[in-house]
């Protein structure tokens, strides 16, 4: 634990000792004489706080407002009326937002209400089907619910803030499959979440300039959120406690599931069985190959990015998702997006698409009142993620965890990088002999794989065997020693020659199959086909534009008041960053494994 | 009739549509839901305007509350969204205003001027502080809230909290001394 956070747990018992009466603010200070400058200087702004002069409505406002609210308030909708017309009430505030020639709206009406009245639904039966699970009788109704309600949005901010919303539900039925031990629905539920999430990320390809970024934020902020949440799970997993060795991978296991899982991704058994009985869980497995089938990442690298980052951070690093800065090379462009039907058709909609129920649900819409909106956050507010100013706290992780100043991951933060891609920065980092600053600077012109290749730390995806204890061959480490003594910046294949790595590793693509690839997942040519879409696409250059214009934004911003005060020269930081990050042993370098995800575990 | 002590009763009655009950739970929570909006939008006739629409809200909003957070954690949030959703409608950042109205007829003007005085510089370094930085400050010591509530109405870890609070004390503190060094 650095001082700093050590000074944040000992300030934060001060306060409660002095709330609850225990201590004052003097013996505080007398008894952590460490910090007693530090508790001196603060202690008596939280005072001033507390005793801050009263604070309340004028007189008038008192007297009336009671009588002026419960005049307002109407009688809830579930409350006092038929579910047909609370559904009406629904639909009038719904397609006060839609923009379609009334004589649709009366249409669609009209078949709302008779799918409604074939279904005589009871109130009851929908609101049960919200909270309904996979395995549920009622979860298709719930689902072709949320399909609706998607079909309804208008806009992509509300699209991507629904998918959002309805990726965190299925982590939520997740975790009550989870209590239920009810493996076989978990695993589905699961794969849901990944869908949900990934059509969120790919929603918010469909934006540009100052949305793209509003809904960047929006969609790292919920990630952030349920990324410690989907981790748990599948850590968590049935049958996934690596505290007991002794229950997996015994002689009587039952290896259906990865069997089938073999069978789909067109990998053999002992591949998944070597990867579960090294620790992995089955969710993760099939989330691995899930991202994989949309990155240039074998689901090998992916297993073994998850010794150091959680599954959210992963898909950001890999660019799949949130700031992990989505381009036109990634694999589903917004071409195919719009193919989908646009975001009130993604692929989840499809499935719900024949269930009779197709009425809308009172009580479940994006409500702005839902305090659990994940869009409500600081961090996207309409000045963008560096306005305030503030240290956002995952930064400040980063920077502890990693012994670099913190106000060089904002910097990076700020310039349009995910925290996971900084932490990914770092492990890169950690494992060759190239800075962090060398990383991020890299990653303007390449993504993650490329920079991994180009650091010697992978090969190339097609090259790759997948097995889990694949040690990472003397060959590439090789390459990496040869290539930590030339400067990075020299194959940077972003010049306008073009890169023979970059070449290369195109060819090798293009000659050798993926055995990781699932059969029909187009992967090896729908990454070619991104990658020359990459170089063609003028958004490319857009989207560098965008970097550097967020950088200028940056220093623009940073004019507040607390940050002056707060940020050092930002070069100096660099480096010091650079030099406290720069060669160290490579010797951290390991097989993704039981042992590694153990001690993460522990370390967790 | 004395107000139920608990919220849970008053709530259940006010999820079935019960007004006086909610009307209860209005009068509890309406001082500490304005003094939160207060020093955040620093302007009297706003925060007000804003703790009538939370409780609307909150009326609205009662049936999808599962009661997974107190409610007093649920209705700070609905607050704190009110909050986030008002400046994003406003699209700029409220000046400060002059006429802090500080409660209390028995503060003699003296008394009152002073404490004015300490309203204006307390609020003025509030509002220059982050958003979350003040949400922080305003939760914790101004409303008097645990640290577990704040995690509750940010969403946030309690280690979180802790750091947070501890941050935004040191900006806090910062501002304090600048805006004194200014005054002087």
């Amino acid at each position: 634990m650095t001082d700093a956070s050590e000074f944040s747990d000992v300030l934060a018992e001060s306060i409660e000792a002095i709330e609850r009466g225990k201590l004052t603010s003097e013996e505080c200070l007398e008894k952590y004489p460490a910090y007693a400058d530090n508790l001196g200087d603060l202690l008596p702004v939280m005072a001033m706080l507390r005793d801050a002069p009263p604070v309340e409505p004028s007189q008038a406002f008192q007297q009336q407002s009671p009588q002026r609210l419960l005049a307002q308030l109407e009688t809830p909708v579930h409350e006092n009326v038929t579910f047909l017309q609370a559904l009406r009430h629904k639909w009038q505030s719904t397609q006060s937002q839609i923009l379609l020639p009334k004589r649709m709206q009366r249409m669609a009406w009209t078949i709302i209400l008779t799918i409604f009245v074939t279904f005589m639904a009871s109130t009851g039966v929908l609101y049960a089907a919200d909270s309904a699970v996979p395995g549920d009788p009622l979860y298709k109704i719930d689902r072709s619910l949320e399909a609706l309600q998607l079909s309804m949005t208008h806009n992509l901010e509300d699209n991507v803030s629904l998918r959002l919303a309805q990726a965190e539900e299925r982590l939520v039925e997740a975790q009550t499959l989870a209590e239920r031990a009810d493996e076989e629905n978990l695993q589905n539920a699961l794969a849901d979440y990944s869908e949900s999430i990934l059509s969120a990320g790919q929603a918010v390809k469909a934006a540009d300039g100052q949305e793209r970024e509003a809904l960047l934020l929006l969609f790292d902020d919920a990630l952030q959120q349920q990324d410690a949440i989907l981790t748990d799970l599948l850590d968590d997993e049935p049958g996934d406690d690596f505290n007991e060795d002794a229950e997996r991978c015994t002689e009587d296991e039952d290896y259906s599931q990865a069997e089938a899982i073999a069978e789909a991704e067109g990998v053999t058994l002992e591949q998944v069985k070597a990867w579960y009985c090294s620790g992995y869980g089955y969710g993760e497995i099939k989330l691995a190959f899930k991202i994989s089938a949309q990155t240039d990442f074998s689901s090998e690298e992916l297993l073994q990015f998850r010794e150091d980052l959680g599954w959210g951070e992963i898909m950001q690093a890999a660019g799949l998702i949130g700031s992990g800065k989505i381009k036109s090379g990634d694999p589903v462009d917004e071409e195919d997006f719009e193919n989908y039907g646009g975001w009130g058709n993604g692929p989840e909609d499809l499935d719900d698409s024949d269930n009779p129920i197709n009425s809308n649900d009172p009580g479940d819409d994006d409500d702005p009142y839902d305090p659990e909106d994940p869009g409500d956050d600081e961090w996207d507010d309409e000045n963008g993620r560096c306005a305030s100013g503030e240290i956002h706290p995952q930064a400040q992780a980063i920077a502890d965890a990693n012994d670099a100043p913190v106000e060089q991951i904002m910097e990076w933060f700020c310039s349009g990088l995910g925290f996971g891609e900084i932490k990914l920065a770092f492990k890169i980092s950690d494992q060759t002999e190239v800075s962090t600053d060398e990383l991020v600077e890299m990653r303007g012109e390449l993504g993650w794989g490329q920079i991994m290749q180009e650091a010697g730390l992978i090969s190339n995806k097609d090259d790759k065997q997948t097995g889990p204890s694949d040690d990472t061959d003397q060959s590439d480490k090789q390459d990496l020693k040869e290539k930590k003594d030339k400067d990075p910046k020299d194959t940077n294949p972003s010049n306008e020659n073009g890169s023979s790595t970059d070449q290369d590793s195109k060819d090798k693509k293009d000659k050798e199959p993926n055995p990781n690839k699932p059969a029909d997942n187009n992967g090896s040519s729908n990454n070619q086909d991104s990658k020359e879409k990459k170089e063609k696409d003028p958004k490319d250059k857009n989207s560098s534009e965008d970097k550097n214009n967020s950088k200028d934004n940056k220093s623009s911003q940073v004019d507040g008041p607390n940050v002056q005060a707060e940020l050092p020269n930002s070069s100096s930081s660099a480096n010091d960053a650079k030099e406290k990050n720069n060669p160290k042993s490579s010797e951290k370098q390991q097989p993704a494994g039981k042992d590694n995800k153990a001690e993460k575990k522990e370390k967790d | 009739m004395p107000l139920e002590k608990n919220d849970a009763g008053l709530v259940t009655r006010a999820g079935q549509g019960d007004k006086k009950a909610f009307g209860d739970l209005y009068v509890r929570y309406m001082g500490n839901i304005y003094r939160y909006i207060y020093f955040k939008v620093s302007n009297q006739q706003d925060a007000e305007d804003l703790t009538e629409q939370v409780f609307l809200k909150a009326w609205k909003g009662l049936s999808s509350y599962r009661g997974d957070v107190p409610f007093k954690s649920w209705i700070f949030r609905i607050a704190h969204n009110t909050i986030v959703d008002h400046y994003r409608t406003r699209k700029e950042s409220l000046p400060l205003q002059e006429d802090h109205w500080v409660s209390g007829q028995n503060y003699e003007m003296e008394e009152k001027l002073l404490a004015e005085e300490q309203l204006n510089n307390l609020t003025g370094a509030i509002s220059r502080l982050s958003p979350l930085h003040q949400d922080v400050l305003t939760l914790r010591f101004i409303n008097g809230l645990s640290v577990r509530a704040v995690a509750e109405i940010l969403d946030r870890s309690e280690g979180a909290v802790r750091v947070l609070q501890h941050r935004a004390l040191q900006a806090a503190r910062a501002l304090l001394i600048e805006g004194e060094a200014a005054g002087d």
